[in-house]
């Protein structure tokens, strides 16, 4: 009785998928559009930095120029990443735990930075703070320079960055309810204790996966920053805007030296999001793990 | 249409999803594939419907070999236990579908095609419902669409996968009871799978029970409840009381004593014995072949329920009783089985 | 709360109240004369256009790349998979010279396109290209929940009932992911528009020809025209918003279209 066997091969095709040669063409395109699109830019990056050799990859890093742009750049990511940390946390408690009037206004203002142009992030800055600006005036007259200055640009990309934190941690404490912290608090535990030991161990995944985007996005940031910093070198030059300065003057291999920093950074950024966004799949945080 | 399902297997790894299935489905006949889950009945379901495909055997519609053809291809109507309605589409849409996806060469005009929803839908009693989203209907209504839909393509046979498993009970028996008359109406050949005995034994002309990718026994409700063939059809059918028995020379004994009843044709050795619980009479001391002492007593309905500890070996039994002697936690009672089946353990 | 909201108030309310009071500044004459001059529309018709354009190409490709990440099995899909994220990732600065040096004459893929005929660095078709890297993520991520949570009941009912295959992919599945479809367009349409960094260097930024409004925007606040500057900028904001509110209401939309177990 085998016959039925060379039926069951024939007729058999998985009713799910498609034929063979579409799914060849299906794959095929997809791969080679990433490839073109996304590898090999990336590809280019490292191919451009290195095309005159190792040496001068290195001395393009430690040209003071770079680095005062590298220094820059750390210190406007840690001290936008810090402040948003904290007011991310704040806001995503405060919407997560309580009722209030104008819950949705304060969610769709947390996500406005998040959907406007950068240019145009810089631009309401330089409309407060420039010459001709509410208070460039009263500013240049008490010799503040917000504008044109490292102030500037950490409040451009505070800004830019604001709403990283909050967004991951808002759906996190919304599911993970109040139970645990009426617990808390039923069993004596003050406010900020019931922060400190019942909350914040619950969400610490949301929180790194958030200072993770944000401190991508901060070092990262061109367009906003591009703006309000006058480009003044060895001043008020970040990372990405060295990158373009050098490349106009056609200095490549440095430009693409600097980029590579950045590229590299997104790689790991990428890879530790990956990783985080594991933990936060398996549900609530296993305490103690 | 008559099926003939020989010797099938169907391995998911190691495990047997089905070893060995042999089953006849007459014409026209309200068949229901029964059993717990992991039995195999969803899975035979789906090899007659050509959405799985078997490791070995054979399986034909009036004589052809069904296995040469794919789901599209046998003209089987599928109704899935969670409806899978599409639910971008109207209902009108949804029981449209299978017609309107025919080819050139066979479909109708769209004339018909609305004339025959419109005949389907009247069947269902859903014809209101024509421009509505599944998401605007409620689980039964939906569960009747897709039996419209599934009917629209004149299948030979209507295959259901626990049609009626995502509803709640008092629609599921208003189905029930519609599904039989609709049935009796229409006369297509239908196989039901179910792990509801209640609902195969209400619903189908045989019922067909399962376990463990094996039929253990087919027959009409009636057969099946009054003469289960093995252990587990008596067990899984109705509440049974089972005991520990031991066989031997044609004696039963329980926990060391010898009980008057017969062995039934049962060999020598350990072996259960199974008592329905409306079978088993309960009466003063002495007046029973078995003997206990009652633990305590719940009373429901028109009956009173009593756990009962016998006095032969460890067994503590459940039992039903009318309510007209009401029974004491203390009490010493008689039991006597008036039908019984032993069963080799 | 109170903290918050005050924080809240200073990091954004204050900057983008500043950005409304300063237009209103303008009489309607103004303003309408600001965007209604030749250069200005040049730059909204190429931003948007372009964006739009690159977004298209993004909503084919990326259902395209969606379908092989999700539905078919092939070595790399994981390491593909991944690649994806790149271009969110990514600073932008890095992806404009990237894709300049890719691109120009002499680029790596410019080299073989110029033997074809067809220019891309410093072009409106760089602008286009850069656009459509920037996007790819959006259709994809959009989509690939949605794809990957779909029915497997929903085909086989479809097959049982006598659908081909393409008559089940085009009828049953395509349409159910429609609502995501449309989601991650609106998306990849809304970051292009307003994107500055990837883009300004594979531009030609030649005013009326290749010049994005975002640039326009900077331009006009060097030469301090802040209220040219503003102008554009409220146009730009305005149109996203509109873009962001009808995303929210496809999302509402596709909730509807969820059957409530």
């Amino acid at each position: 009785m085998n016959q039925p066997q060379i039926a069951l091969n024939s007729a058999r095709d998985d009713l799910r998928t498609e034929p063979r040669l579409v799914r060849v063409v299906i794959i095929a395109t997809a791969v080679t559009f990433l490839t073109l699109f996304v590898v090999m830019p990336l590809v280019v990056v490292f191919a451009q930095a290195f095309s005159k050799g190792v040496g001068a990859y290195f001395s393009a890093l430690s040209d003071p120029e770079a680095l005062s742009a590298i220094r820059l750049t750390l210190c406007v990511a840690a001290i936008s990443v810090s402040l948003n940390l904290v007011f991310g946390l704040v806001a995503a408690w405060a919407i997560a735990k309580f009722d209030f009037r104008g819950k949705t206004f304060l969610i769709s203002l947390i996500d406005l930075p998040f959907s406007v142009s950068p240019v145009i992030s810089g631009l309401v800055f330089v409309l407060l703070f420039g010459a001709q600006g509410y208070w460039g005036p009263w500013l240049q007259s008490h010799n503040v320079h917000v504008l044109f200055a490292v102030p500037g640009i950490a409040l451009a990309t505070i800004f830019v960055t604001f709403p990283f934190v909050a967004r991951a941690l808002i759906p996190l404490m919304q599911e993970q309810g109040t139970q645990e912290e009426e617990a808390a608090i039923s069993l004596g535990a003050s406010g900020l204790q019931t922060f400190f030991r019942v909350t914040l161990p619950n969400i610490k995944w949301g929180v790194l996966y958030g200072v993770l985007l944000c401190n991508a996005r901060a070092m990262g940031e061109f367009g906003a920053v591009s703006v309000v910093s006058g480009h003044i070198r060895g001043e008020t030059n970040t990372m990405p805007l060295l990158v373009e300065i050098l490349y106009n003057e056609y200095q490549f291999v440095s430009s693409f030296a600097i980029a590579s920093l950045l590229a590299m950074l997104a790689l790991i950024t990428l890879v530790a999001k990956t990783i985080l966004e594991r933990h936060l799949d398996e549900g609530s945080t296993p305490r103690g793990d | 249409m008559a099926i003939e399902v020989k010797n099938i297997v169907k391995k998911f790894g190691a495990f047997a999803a089905l070893d060995g299935v042999d089953l006849k489905v007459a014409d026209g006949e309200l068949l229901a594939l029964l059993g717990p889950s992991g039995s195999g009945k969803t899975t035979l379901l789906r090899i007659i419907a050509g959405l799985d495909w078997p490791d070995a055997g054979e399986v034909s519609f009036d004589g052809e070999n069904a296995l040469a053809r794919g789901a599209g291809e046998r003209q089987v109507g599928f109704v899935f236990q969670h409806y899978a309605l599409f639910r971008h589409m109207t209902v009108f849409e949804n029981v449209a579908f299978g017609l309107r996806v025919q080819p050139r060469a066979v479909r109708k005009d769209e004339a018909s095609i609305r004339r025959r929803v419109k005949e389907l839908l009247d069947l269902v009693q859903l014809d209101w419902l024509s421009d509505r989203y599944p998401s605007q209907l409620s689980g039964g209504q939906r569960q009747r669409i897709a039996l419209a839909r599934a009917l629209a393509i004149e299948p030979r046979v209507l295959l259901l996968d626990e049609p009626f498993g995502a509803l709640d009970a008092k629609v599921r028996k208003e189905l029930r009871q519609w599904l039989r008359s609709l049935h009796h109406e229409i006369h297509v050949t239908s196989i039901f799978v179910t792990h509801d005995q209640e609902e195969a034994l209400e619903v189908a002309n045989r019922v067909v029970v399962m376990d463990k990718g094996r039929i253990e026994q087919i027959g009409t409700p009636g057969e099946v409840y009054d003469n289960p063939a093995t252990a587990f059809v008596h067990g899984f059918i109705g509440e049974s009381i089972v005991l520990p028995v031991d066989v031997r020379d044609g004696c039963v004994r329980l926990g060391g004593r010898a009980l008057n009843i017969a062995a039934d044709g049962v060999a020598c050795g350990a072996s259960k014995l199974f008592i329905r619980r409306h079978d088993m009479q309960v009466g003063p001391a002495g007046s029973g072949v078995l003997e206990g002492a009652v633990r305590n007593v719940r009373s429901f309905g028109p009956i009173q329920r009593a756990e009962v500890a016998l006095s032969e070996g460890d067994s503590v039994i459940e039992i039903d009783a009318p309510r007209d002697r009401e029974l004491r936690s203390g009490d010493i009672v008689g039991l006597q089985p008036r039908r019984y089946r032993i069963f080799a353990a | 709360m109170g903290l918050t909201l005050t924080w809240l108030s200073v990091i954004i309310l204050i900057p983008l109240a500043g950005l409304f009071l300063k237009t209103f500044e303008l009489s309607l004459d103004q303003f309408w004369g600001i965007l209604s001059s030749r250069r200005t529309l040049n730059a909204l018709r190429i931003s948007f256009g372009l964006a739009f354009a690159a977004a298209i190409v993004n909503l084919v490709m990326g259902m395209i790349i969606v379908w092989a990440l999700v539905r078919y099995r092939f070595p790399g899909r994981r390491l593909f998979d991944a690649i994806v994220d790149i271009p969110f990732a990514l600073p932008t600065a890095v992806a404009g010279v990237a894709l300049t040096s890719l691109f120009a004459q002499k680029g790596w893929l410019g080299a073989p396109l110029a033997e074809l005929g067809i220019k891309v660095a410093f072009t409106p078709v760089g602008i286009f290209v850069a656009m459509i890297f920037i996007g790819i993520p959006f259709v994809v991520r959009t989509v690939q929940p949605v794809l990957i949570d779909l029915d497997v009941e929903i085909e086989e009912a479809a097959a049982s009932l006598g659908a081909n295959r393409w008559h089940t992919v085009s009828k049953v599945i395509l349409p159910s992911l429609i609502p995501a479809l449309l989601t991650g367009f609106a998306l990849a349409f809304a970051r292009a528009v307003g994107e500055y960094g990837s883009v300004i260097f594979i531009a030609g930024n030649l005013p009326n020809v290749s010049e994005i409004a975002p640039l326009l925007i900077v331009i006009r606040l060097s030469e301090f025209r802040y209220a040219d500057a503003t102008a554009i900028a409220v146009v730009m904001l305005v149109a996203s918003f509109l873009i962001i509110f009808v995303v929210n209401r496809l999302q509402r939309w596709a909730q509807t279209q969820m059957p409530a177990h």
